[in-house]
């Protein structure tokens, strides 16, 4: 976190004008290249995880308004950023009108406390931002005063060299100005040194500059509009193409994309195409376009198709042994088309598997999904395939139980007493039996409260 | 209706001392099964009998018969029974369960079928427990075991309703006609009875490491596996297999109660009985205490308790801990007994106790009970530096097949059972985080809802949470090694108890706990370690070395009256026991003048009395403000050395007896009672006996009430006279050394350290204030212990102690050594020579610049650092040091700096004290200091501030807190009500520095300042590392 404290010294201080100051003398910094850092500390504090995204996600967004300012903004997490202004003085009708402007919208849009410093460097515009100050320094001959005052919490340290600076009585740059610059690369390293000359000038400050993440959108107008879906295909498959080329410019492979039909007063259609690993092979995009658009239906003829996605993976899809270690896996492998292309075909709903969960409760063993995968080991005992939706009740007469005609006992009980833990809890004791009509049953007979019998399931 | 069912012992149950798998209590099986009319339970923990005392306890009560065995599962994957029958075959399956456990990790178990065809326990019956793997049964493990208990062999048929029964049955029985093996019922029991089911899930859960959810097939599927009623299994089972477990049973008839434990006899030498070389040893001992010749009091009472030794056939027991406390003598280890037979003219004859019989009244009789059979308890106390030595010493005589420590059993506590249970419920870390946060060690042993703050109460997964934790509170978790309970014996161990491995190495614990010892009646030594031991040796050692001539703990005066004056005055900082807050504050008022005063003075502060409410009127009868009166004759014997007012626990039980009625039985059932009601509860039947018994007697109700009152505060802290014999000889040695010695007692206490009390700042500050010079640490001076130096002053005594390296944070043990060893070839000049020389690496020398110690050669914290950093010639990549060293701009410590690095680094300062630098702050602030607030009225207000160095809340005190603040002319004692910690409990407790205005109250020249307001001025201090010793 910066230190507002360090701040406090600067606001009395004549020596370096302050914005206000700035503007009345009118000073134009001509082509003299300018860093402006500017810091937003609340940002520091988001520390939880799903925040934290969050706070890189406000941070790029911030970055990527910077840009109107300037072509070049670097990216310094947490919680600041840095752009160069001197080129964009003559732009924008002085300095002080970019630092208005900043100022404006990050109270105003953003809603933002920040600290905002320009310097010759990089590296001092960001320790002066951080460390709280709102200050615009223009010759590079003032930094070493400017930054004496500073504690060394503003320098990239790790916790061990700053405690050890700290034991040998330094606290703020002053002290760190007075030693020999050798002694102090010879035992906090030379980065140290480095960082310290970055900040003066006296070293060139490399960045990283920050570009705009990529974004695939493409799109066809026609000249007339277009009824027919197969008629659709060619600027359809123009866009896919495209796509394809992106993403191979820019190595990269997609999972999802969009494709918005619009219509010339009615309500865009859009086509949601997910796949199951990313991917950039044109064919097999292609065709799950086609295959999707067939089973969509357009409400009128179409005057526009566009292509957007933004969503991107820098893995390469999975290859295929040449000596597969597991058949199944294989099987896996080749089965995935084939479903993905049925779920696209007939809707994701229509596709069902069961799968085997590892539960006693025979309403939780088997269970609808879409995994292929085989499940746990069921018990050592006998059970049936098929279950019914919902156990039926059966008739209790004194001479037995009925489903279809009289149910014979043919093996248990297996009682089956368990899920207490998730309100889902069941008291049964099972049997397998048989009935003259309907053949080999499972039954059980509930012992709650209820005291009755149910059919639960059939014997193929 | 029962009689015509058919008889039925259950033959497989585990307890859950088979940890986290069975799920009940040994007590609750044994109960349960009476009450089901079993004929016999049996209890079978996997490789384990540590359940088994427990269960036998209970089943002598119930009057049901107990069946000793044990479950294995050999690596092969075959499951058995084994069964003892006589007291033979208990030996070889204990000696049996001591080998897969040696073999295995603690707490696991790893066997065989060679380690069991090895040691095969004959005589033992042994039933085989069926593997079923999709119907089919493998049987090489039948038939393994038929070749090794021939018609000592079942087949155990468990039907648990797993849908298979029936088949299973049939199956086995062609099994049983194939290999003529009889059938017999077994339950696979895990649980008393079905409630207990979902703990038996929850553990399962935490077993497997899971939430229940994600348990699958790991979790049984019902439970069934409980003792289950007669009518339901004879439903389930053919009627022969129930009537074939009796059977079983019938032919079992070993009890634990046919253990008898042998001491080991080689310490008694050719042509002697044990009593003729304990009476011989006693003999010679009683020569040396008294040469001129014992007086007859003391004649007559080791001729009765030599009586009493060889009536009980305990001669052994008192010679093995002659043995051993002979050993320590020889290896000038100090230690002390304790406990009444410790004490006794015996154990003063041969050296245990250094307690004058002469001059105590002690009941040795307590502890050999007539009417029990119960045997004595011998706690000896060695310098907690050596205990080691003594250990090794027991193992070594006798071998690790004779001795091993006696086990505790570490039981979950609210904190360890809702953790786990959490997450088997499946919380999520966040929720057992901010759950662990809610409960704190203070609550007692139950869950309330109400402590779940920012829970909802009324929720299933809540009230589930609840009800589980407070059925696991108390359930074992894995054994531990009690502190220094010793049993050692004549024959193997491993015959009398299973033995394991403990969790450090080469340590082996048995399988029993100290009260299981206690219920077979077994011996154990107890080798414990007591820090001022050590500090007392030392202290001794360096007085014997300036004065030239060898100070022992027999030669020190007795009964100096200067001494008496100091404790009175309360200066007992670092004397042993009477050094604490509440000690400290009692010394005015009870104003000890002899031993026995001081003997009092250590019980008295102490729950027992205090909840009793018997401190005060003892206080005014001392005082002559109140006459001295008893209720009758009887109890005036018991308690005229108290002036009628009953302090000690013997006091207690002697009430019981003469005003109640009780037998001595009873009362000594009474003082087990009190130990343990806080955890176990079951005072309540001798409430009503005590005040029958006295209303009977004609005492009046208040005053029987007021003893019952005692006992229940007694609890666990109830402090017998003996102990405090014991303890009250140190005290007084200690507080001797401290008047007439005071820098070699603070040397010794330093160089003892972690013990007692105070940190080494109080100490030191205590020293200084006695006119001890107290020097800092320097590597040309100090040595890896704190030192005395310069020639003896006026009393004799050097006045100059100096700081040893041990106490600089961070330098290593041989680091401080080699620094120490190497000066003596040259002082050292400078960082780079110290590292030449030493090899010391970064971290060390790191250390001592830290400290301040390389200020002797001239360079000043900064600067030394400066140097230590340096990577020196020889590091890659770097240009060569600047010559121009000498003109570095390194900014000099100021005062403060030096001040917060010597707390970080030592834990104090030489310096001024940091409030020294801060007073003029402090004085604007109207704060006054320690000693302006004797100057101040009594109920006058006051503001004062101070480092924190002890926060205490006692268990007396009904959530009132005691805060220690010190300053730079002395301690503040502060008293915090509930009512303002409530408030500002978080700020009360994290803060380092503290202001507080109150109210001053002085009574009996001791000062409090009751807080109504407290201000945190931490920030104050910058980042000083200062650490309060809280005892919350």
């Amino acid at each position: 976190m910066p230190r507002p404290i360090s701040a406090l010294s600067f606001r009395d201080s004549l020596l370096y004008r302050e914005e206000e100051a700035c503007n009345k003398t009118g000073t134009s910094t001509g082509q003299q290249a300018l860093w402006l850092a500017v810091c937003l500390p609340r940002l520091a504090l988001e520390v939880h995880p799903h925040n934290e995204i969050a706070r890189e996600k406000r941070l790029e967004a911030l970055a990527a308004w910077a840009l109107q300012f300037s072509p070049l903004v670097s990216l310094h997490p947490p919680c600041s950023f840095l752009l160069e202004a001197g080129g964009s003085i003559n732009y924008f009708g002085g300095l002080a009108a970019i630092r208005d402007t900043i100022a404006r919208e990050l109270t105003e849009r953003w809603k933002h406390v920040f600290y905002q410093a320009t310097t010759p460097t990089p590296t001092a515009s960001l320790m002066l931002a951080r460390a709280g100050c709102n200050l615009l320094v223009e010759r590079g001959a003032d930094l070493r005063s400017v930054l004496g005052p500073l504690g060394i919490e503003v320098l990239p340290l790790d916790d061990k060299r700053r405690q050890q600076l700290n034991k040998t009585g330094v606290r703020i740059l002053r002290d760190l100005w007075r030693l020999p610059s050798g002694e102090l690369a010879r035992r906090f390293g030379t980065d140290l040194v480095t960082h310290l000359d970055q900040a003066l000038g006296k070293l060139p400050d490399p960045l990283n500059a920050y570009r705009i993440p990529p974004r695939f959108f493409d799109t066809r107008e026609f000249s007339f509009e277009i009824g027919e879906q197969q008629s659709l295909l060619p600027a359809v498959h123009e866009l896919v193409t495209g796509l394809c080329d992106f993403l191979q410019k820019q190595d990269l492979y997609t999972m999802d994309y969009q494709v918005h039909f619009y219509y010339r007063e009615d309500p865009v259609t859009v086509l949601h195409i997910g796949l199951r690993q990313p991917i950039r092979q044109p064919g097999y995009l292609m065709l799950l376009a086609e295959t999707k658009l067939s089973r969509t239906k357009l409400a009128t003829a179409v005057v526009r198709v566009t292509l957007t996605a933004e969503r991107f993976y820098r893995v390469a899809p999975r290859t295929r042994c040449l000596f597969s270690g597991s058949g199944l896996e294989q099987e896996d492998q080749d089965i995935a088309p084939l479903l993905e292309q049925l779920s696209t075909r007939l809707g994701a709903a229509a596709l069902e598997s069961i799968t085997t969960h590892a539960d006693h409760r025979p309403e939780y063993a088997c269970r609808a999904g879409v995994s292929v995968s085989a499940g746990p080991a069921p018990p050592d005992n006998r059970r049936p395939l098929w279950l019914l939706p919902k156990p039926r009740e059966l008739l209790n007469k004194d001479d037995g139980i009925y489903y279809r005609s009289r149910i014979h006992f043919l093996m248990g009980p297996e009682r089956i007493v368990t899920g207490w833990w998730d309100n889902h809890g069941i008291h049964r004791d099972y049997y397998v039996g048989t009935d003259d009509i309907a053949g080999r049953v499972w039954i059980y007979h509930d012992l709650t409260t209820r005291q009755k019998w149910y059919l639960h399931g059939l014997f193929g | 209706m029962r009689a015509n069912l058919p008889p039925y012992a259950e033959l497989h149950c585990i307890s859950n001392f088979t940890f986290l798998r069975g799920a009940s209590h040994p007590e609750e099986l044994v109960v349960r099964a009476k009450a089901l009319g079993y004929l016999a339970i049996a209890i079978t923990d996997e490789c384990s009998l540590s359940g088994i005392v427990r269960a036998h306890v209970a089943a002598g009560k119930e009057g049901i018969d107990l069946l000793v065995g044990s479950e294995f599962r050999l690596q092969e994957g075959w499951r058995f029974l084994l069964l003892a029958t006589d007291r033979g075959s208990y030996g070889k399956l204990s000696h049996l369960i001591t080998l897969a456990r040696r073999q295995a990790k603690k707490g696991e178990y790893s066997i065989d079928r060679n380690l069991v065809q090895d040691n095969c326990p004959t005589g033992c019956l042994a039933i085989w427990l069926p593997c079923f793997n999709r119907g089919e049964i493998e049987t090489h493990g039948l038939h393994w075991l038929a070749g090794l208990f021939p018609g000592a062999l079942w087949i155990a048929v468990e039907s648990l309703l797993d849908g298979n029964d029936q088949e299973q049955l049939r199956r086995l029985q062609e099994i049983s006609a194939g290999f003529s093996i009889p059938l017999c019922a077994c339950g696979d029991v895990h649980i008393h009875e079905h409630k207990r089911r979902i703990v038996q899930d929850t553990l399962t859960a935490i077993r497997l490491g899971k939430p229940l959810s994600e348990l699958g097939y790991g979790v049984y599927s019902n439970g069934e596996r409980h003792l289950r009623s007669r009518r339901r299994l004879a439903q389930l089972y053919p009627r022969p297999l129930l009537e074939e477990t009796v059977r079983i049973a019938e032919r079992c008839h070993f009890s634990l109660d046919e253990l008898r434990y042998e001491y080991p006899s080689e310490l008694v030498p050719k042509h002697h009985t044990p009593g003729s070389w304990l009476r011989r040893l006693t003999e010679q001992g009683m020569q040396t205490r008294w040469p001129g010749g014992a007086p007859e009091k003391v004649r007559a009472l080791i001729e009765h308790e030599l009586a009493l030794v060889q009536e009980f056939s305990y001669e052994h027991y008192f010679l093995t801990v002659h043995d051993i406390v002979k050993f320590a003598r020889s290896k000038g280890i100090l230690c002390q007994g304790r406990g009444s037979a410790a004490n006794s003219a015996t154990c003063y004859c041969l050296g245990i106790t250094e307690v004058n019989p002469d001059a105590m009244d002690l009941l040795f009789e307590r502890f050999i009970s007539r009417e029990r059979n119960e045997p004595p308890d011998i706690d000896v106390d060695f310098e907690h530096e050596r205990r080691e030595e003594v250990i090794a010493y027991i193992y070594e005589k006798y071998g690790r097949e004779r001795a091993a420590l006696a086990a505790t059993v570490i039981t979950y506590r609210p904190k360890s059972a809702l953790r786990d249970v959490g997450k088997a419920l499946g919380m999520s870390t966040d929720h057992l985080e901010r759950l662990a946060a809610c409960v704190s060690g203070r609550h007692g042993n139950t869950l309330e809802t109400a402590q779940l703050d920012g829970f909802p109460a009324h929720s299933p997964l809540v009230r589930r949470l609840v009800y589980l934790v407070n059925n696991l509170i108390g359930f074992p978790r894995h054994l531990s090694q009690h502190v220094g309970g010793f049993v050692i014996s004549q024959g193997l161990l491993s015959h009398l108890v299973p033995v394991e491995n403990a969790a450090m190495p080469e340590r082996t614990v048995i399988q029993w706990e100290k009260d299981d010892l206690e219920a077979l009646g077994l011996l154990k030594v107890d080798v414990l370690s007591l820090g001022m031991l050590t500090a007392i040796r030392k202290a001794l050692a360096l007085v014997s070395q300036y004065r030239n001539e060898p100070l022992t703990l027999d030669k020190v005066p007795t009964e100096d009256p200067a001494v008496y004056k100091m404790m009175q005055k309360a200066d007992t900082v670092g004397v042993f026991q009477i050094e604490s807050r509440a000690q400290m504050s009692m010394l005015p008022r009870l104003k000890p003048e002899n031993y026995y005063d001081l003997v009092i003075q250590i019980a008295i502060v102490r729950p027992g009395p205090i909840q009793g409410d018997m401190v005060h009127p003892y206080l005014r009868r001392r005082h002559g403000e109140e006459p001295v009166t008893y209720p009758g004759k009887a109890v005036e014997k018991v308690l005229k050395r108290t002036l009628g007012v009953p302090i000690f626990q013997e006091q207690v039980m002697q009430l019981a007896m003469v005003a109640a009625g009780f037998s001595a039985g009873e009362a000594d059932q009474l003082r087990r009672c009190m130990a343990a009601w806080h955890r176990k509860g079951g005072l309540e039947p001798f409430e009503k006996k005590l005040l029958g018994g006295m209303k009977a007697r004609g005492y009046p109700e208040s005053f029987a009430r007021q003893i019952f009152n005692q006992i229940k505060g007694f609890g666990e802290y109830g402090f017998p006279e003996s102990h405090s014999a014991s303890f009250a000889l140190l005290a007084y040695v200690s507080s001797w050394l401290k008047y007439y010695h005071p820098a070699a007692f603070t040397c010794a206490l330093l160089n003892s350290q972690p013990l007692g009390f105070y940190r080494p700042a109080q100490l030191v500050q205590d020293a200084q204030r006695h006119g001890v010079t107290v020097l800092p640490v320097d590597v040309n001076e100090s040595n890896y212990d704190c030192t005395l130096e310069g020639a003896p002053g006026q009393a004799g005594t050097p006045a100059t102690l100096r700081l040893g390296l041990r106490l600089v944070k961070g330098l290593s043990r041989a680091g401080a050594h080699i620094l120490a060893l190497e000066r003596k070839q040259g002082r050292y000049a400078g960082v780079q020579d110290i590292a030449a020389r030493t090899g010391l690496d970064k971290g060390d020398l790191m250390s001592l610049a830290d400290a301040a110690a390389l200020n002797g050669i001239g360079k000043d914290r900064h600067r030394a650092c400066w140097e230590v950093l340096d990577p020196g010639p020889g590091a890659p990549l770097f240009s060569a040091p600047d010559e121009e060293e000498t003109d570095l701009m390194l900014r000099k410590p100021r005062e403060g700096e030096n001040i917060l690095a010597d707390y970080a680094s030592i834990g104090f300062t030489l310096r001024r004290h940091p409030l020294a630098l801060l007073r003029k702050r402090l004085d604007k602030r109207g704060v006054t200091t320690s000693t302006g607030l004797w100057e101040l009225g009594d109920n006058a207000w006051a503001r004062t501030a101070g480092i924190v160095t002890s926060r205490q809340r006692p268990a007396t005190s009904s959530g009132v807190m005691f805060f220690t603040l010190e300053d730079e002319t002395g301690f503040i004692n502060s008293v915090i009500w509930p009512s303002i910690f409530a408030k500002q409990g978080a700020m009360l407790t994290a803060a380092k520095l503290l202001e507080i205005s109150g109210v001053v109250q002085k009574q009996d020249g001791v000062l409090h300042l009751v807080a109504r307001q407290c201000t945190d001025l931490s920030p104050w201090l910058g980042d000083m590392q200062l650490k309060s010793r809280d005892f919350c």
